[in-house]
């Protein structure tokens, strides 16, 4: 039987499988996996969250690449828009959308990554305003989660899109107000 | 506060249009709302099922551009209709273009009309369970359960989005014995229905149904479905309020049973 233990959650590298933060979180995880005691030692392997012989270990690097930059650019957003920069604010949020865009061409990391990122990449886009402190915080809260697990489901996904629309930002794209007009059949 | 009974448009409106979400849920707050799992069958089987068919489009065809083309072609819509919302996809669509040619080029390449279907698909696919999960949570209450409604959502099924939410044929009608159970009404109902100038071929499907039912003809479970807007106004405890976004349907059969209907 599978028991559970705290363990310290770090942020990875999928490449290397070294760590790249310096501020783990505690989680209760299945009692199996090494954990590293410095910094440059493998905390886990890819077959932690892929199965044996996937294939795409170069997307997946590329799509974290530019997912890290997505939170750097909504990190510095939040602290401009803290710091009443509101331009500074909204350009880093457009800097971070493109981000969210590019890595969604990295389908193969999985259903949910792609979910999560259309949802974002459209909530920025679909923004008529400057973000709130409140709208940058959960953009970039879902993004972090997905960093730690590239490979979450869909159904994960939709929760977490579902927490976007809990603070009024909107993930579905602009196309799909004319795609309701012409499937409406009571017209 | 005043009851309303919620039909299918509403549902349609708060859960799948993004334009018209909040303004929905808003008209809605103001009354203590009833909402016939009759509603959720049609919601499946109409609005959700037109999304998925997006979807399902978007995967057979790989291609944004002909998705579209056959999207104009299947809609109902007026032409000059038709043509006005194509044009508003192709303007929404082209911010999408420009931030798609501002990325660095991949390996793959994945031209943009191809970027494009993957994008709406992956979207059609969130919308689609985003709404199938609120269906419920939108009203005070769902009311007139029905035994015979299959309601397990949707599902991948190799790569095609399925909504499993159906009649089980075997089961006996669930919506037919309740509007049965309130026969004054549905004949009042009936007549009604007759009486709407002029009669379109809806109108035509729901007389053949609410006359079997009123005649205790045999059922067959597909006329369900033909039931329609009538379901809502027999179902409906005086003094309620039909809410709908489509009042000049359900007003002459609400008017029939002293009922009002209210529309955002």
């Amino acid at each position: 039987m599978t028991t559970l233990a705290p363990r310290e959650i770090h942020e990875i590298d999928f490449g290397t499988g070294r760590r790249t933060d310096d501020h783990p979180y505690l989680r209760l995880v299945p009692n199996s996996r090494p954990v590293g005691d410095t910094p440059d030692e493998p905390v886990a392997k890819l077959e932690d969250f892929y199965p044996e012989g996937f294939e795409h270990v170069g997307e997946l690097g590329s799509g974290l690449k530019v997912l890290s930059e997505a939170i750097d650019h909504l990190d510095a957003a939040l602290s401009a828009t803290i710091e009443g920069r509101t331009f500074e604010g909204d350009d880093l949020a457009i800097r971070s959308s493109r981000c969210a865009l590019d890595g969604f061409r990295y389908t193969t990391i999985g259903n949910g990554w792609g979910a999560l990122l259309v949802a974002v990449h459209a909530a920025i886009r679909n923004r008529d305003e400057a973000l709130t402190v409140t709208q940058l915080e959960e953009l970039a809260r879902v993004c972090r989660e997905l960093r730690l697990e590239p490979s979450l489901s869909e159904e994960r996904a939709i929760d977490a899109i579902e927490r976007l629309e809990a603070v009024d930002l909107q993930p579905t794209p602009e196309a799909f107000v004319p795609f309701a007009e012409l499937t409406d059949e009571t017209q | 506060m005043t009851s309303g009974v919620v039909d299918t448009t509403l549902i349609a409106d708060a859960t799948l249009k993004p334009d018209k979400a909040q303004s929905t849920k808003a008209f809605l707050a103001k009354y203590r709302t009833h909402l016939p799992e009759y509603a959720l069958r049609e919601f499946c089987a109409g609005p959700l099922g037109y999304y998925k068919w997006l979807h399902n489009k978007f995967v057979e065809t790989r291609s944004f551009s002909r998705t579209l083309a056959a999207l104009g072609k299947l809609a109902r819509a007026q032409p000059n209709r038709v043509a006005t919302s194509l044009e508003a996809v192709a303007r929404s669509t082209s911010k999408l273009s420009k931030d798609f040619a501002s990325l660095p080029k991949l390996d793959n390449g994945v031209s943009l009309d191809e970027f494009q279907a993957e994008y709406h698909r992956q979207a059609a696919s969130n919308l689609v369970q985003l709404a199938w999960r609120k269906r419920r949570r939108l009203t005070d209450s769902v009311s007139h359960e029905l035994d015979c409604f299959i309601d397990r959502g949707p599902k991948l099924e190799r790569s095609l989005l399925t909504i499993d939410s159906r009649c089980d044929r075997k089961a006996k009608c669930a919506a037919a014995e309740q509007l049965v159970a309130r026969r004054d009404r549905l004949e009042k109902v009936l007549a009604a229905n007759k009486s709407i100038t002029p009669q379109r071929p809806e109108h035509q499907r729901r007389h053949k149904a609410l006359r079997a039912l009123v005649r205790g003809s045999q059922w067959d479970n597909q006329l369900c479905r033909s039931l329609g807007d009538a379901v809502f106004s027999v179902l409906a405890e005086p003094a309620t309020v039909v809410l709908t976004t489509n009042r000049r349907d359900h007003e002459p059969l609400a008017a029939a049973l002293g009922l009002t209907v209210d529309e955002p």
